[in-house]
């Protein structure tokens, strides 16, 4: 009976996901040859502090606070989020292929909560995409990187500055990021949805104030 | 030779370190908790300005936020961030009412982390945080301030925080400074400006 139990919540589970993960299909654009080799994300490329207001949304809980992005190399960058009282919540180094943990607050360790995390901020500090197909609608010029079974959709405005990337994998979408900028690299806000979660994260930047 | 100039360094520096801040005697210390005791025991409601300063080992600037406090005894409190972004806090009656930018929600005041957050604000308005079970408290004082030295008892509140000071000018019952170290070493410094005590506050300042 257990086992008839977890086998049909594996299904549904399964066919929930199946369901809401919709085939990524780019609309309105048409393919372009293109020079472009690489393409870069540079909205956390500089060497300063990147400080923004942060506000997530996992499923009905409600996360308010600040975060907190630093470059320490050309692979790594650190990643923490206070409290908007300033204690912290989260404090990691995150490049393309390692994770290192150094601050969780004892409420918050939670493994799915750390994963989706890390594999957040390793998609939003990456910073190199090679170019696999070019692509062109009215408002953008739009880059198709692959990777393995990963493929990420960047969307540039016609003055250059990143205005989107989609994530997808297998073919489904994963994660849109979408951007504010003035600067190439600094974004004023940017939004990270995910699409087969109820996961939303919103930062505004509170960097330059002063 | 080095060796010894550093240690006589070190020792000198942490001479002047303890100079500034020296220890109160025990009856020193159980003067000006009475003192502090009694005086906010006179406390209606209090406001003030505030900054809050936070220092991390990795940043090469601390992060400012600006705001204001509102307190009304026995059981409200409002923190209001106004700078560089809205985001208020108000702890009425056991609910907690937050309003982040226009987002506004409630939860009712069980979290564990804002229950400390609520009691070690009001307890520190009117004294009873002296008390505090679940920190050893000493005293220390300087030219300007009497100091209260807190620090968690339990290895449980420790991953949370290391110790909080609260600064008391000296002839004055109210926290002027509040400095809080985490366990990672990371600080938050609050500094409250043009405190105002028993001045009438309106009732929609407590409502979002």
């Amino acid at each position: 009976m257990l086992q008839f139990l977890r086998q049909s919540l594996l299904y549904s589970l399964i066919l929930i996901l199946a369901v809401s993960c919709k085939t990524y299909k780019l609309t309105e654009a048409k393919p372009v040859s293109s020079s472009e080799k690489m393409v870069e994300n540079l909205y956390f490329s500089s060497g300063e502090d990147y400080v923004y207001k942060c506000q997530m949304d996992i499923y009905k809980n409600h996360v308010s606070g600040i975060l907190i992005i630093k470059k320490l190399n050309e692979t790594t960058h650190r990643v923490a989020l206070t409290s908007d009282f300033g204690n912290k919540l989260i404090d990691f180094e995150a490049s393309e292929n390692n994770f290192k943990l150094n601050y969780v607050l004892p409420d918050l360790d939670k493994k799915i909560v750390i994963n989706f995390l890390k594999n957040d901020f390793q998609q939003l500090l990456k910073k190199q995409y090679p170019v696999s197909e070019s692509f062109e609608n009215e408002n953008a010029k739009i880059y198709l990187s692959k990777i393995e079974n990963k493929s990420y959709y960047l969307f540039f405005s016609k003055n250059n500055l990143l205005k989107q990337i989609i994530y997808t994998k297998n073919n489904k979408e994963k994660i849109d990021f979408t951007f504010d900028a003035k600067k190439h690299i600094f974004a004023d806000s940017l939004n990270l949805q995910h699409k087969d979660f109820k996961i939303n994260i919103k930062l505004v930047q509170i960097t330059e104030t002063e | 030779m080095i060796k010894n100039i550093a240690f006589g360094a070190f020792l000198l520096v942490s001479g002047f370190f303890f100079a500034q801040n020296t220890a109160m005697s025990g009856a020193e210390a159980k003067a000006f908790v009475s003192k502090v005791s009694s005086e906010t025991k006179e406390i209606k409601t209090l406001q003030s300005d505030f900054t809050q300063t936070k220092k991390m080992d990795f940043l090469d600037k601390s992060i400012v936020t600006y705001g204001k406090m509102l307190l009304q005894t026995p059981n409200m409190l409002s923190w209001k961030y106004t700078k560089p972004y809205q985001y208020s806090i108000v702890f009425k009656s056991n609910k907690i009412f937050i309003n982040d930018q226009g987002k506004k929600s409630s939860v009712d005041a069980k979290s564990k982390t804002f229950e400390k957050i609520n009691k070690l604000i009001v307890g520190s308005s009117n004294g009873t945080m002296f008390n505090d079970p679940e920190f050893t408290v000493t005293y220390f004082k300087n030219g300007n301030y009497n100091v209260a030295k807190f620090i968690p008892k339990t290895s449980q509140l420790l991953k949370y925080i290391k110790q909080i000071e609260l600064y008391f000018p000296k002839n004055q019952s109210t926290v002027s400074q509040v400095n809080m170290t985490e366990a990672s070493g990371d600080t938050t410094n609050i500094v409250f400006k043009n405190t105002k005590v028993n001045a009438s506050i309106p009732a929609s300042e407590f409502t979002l």
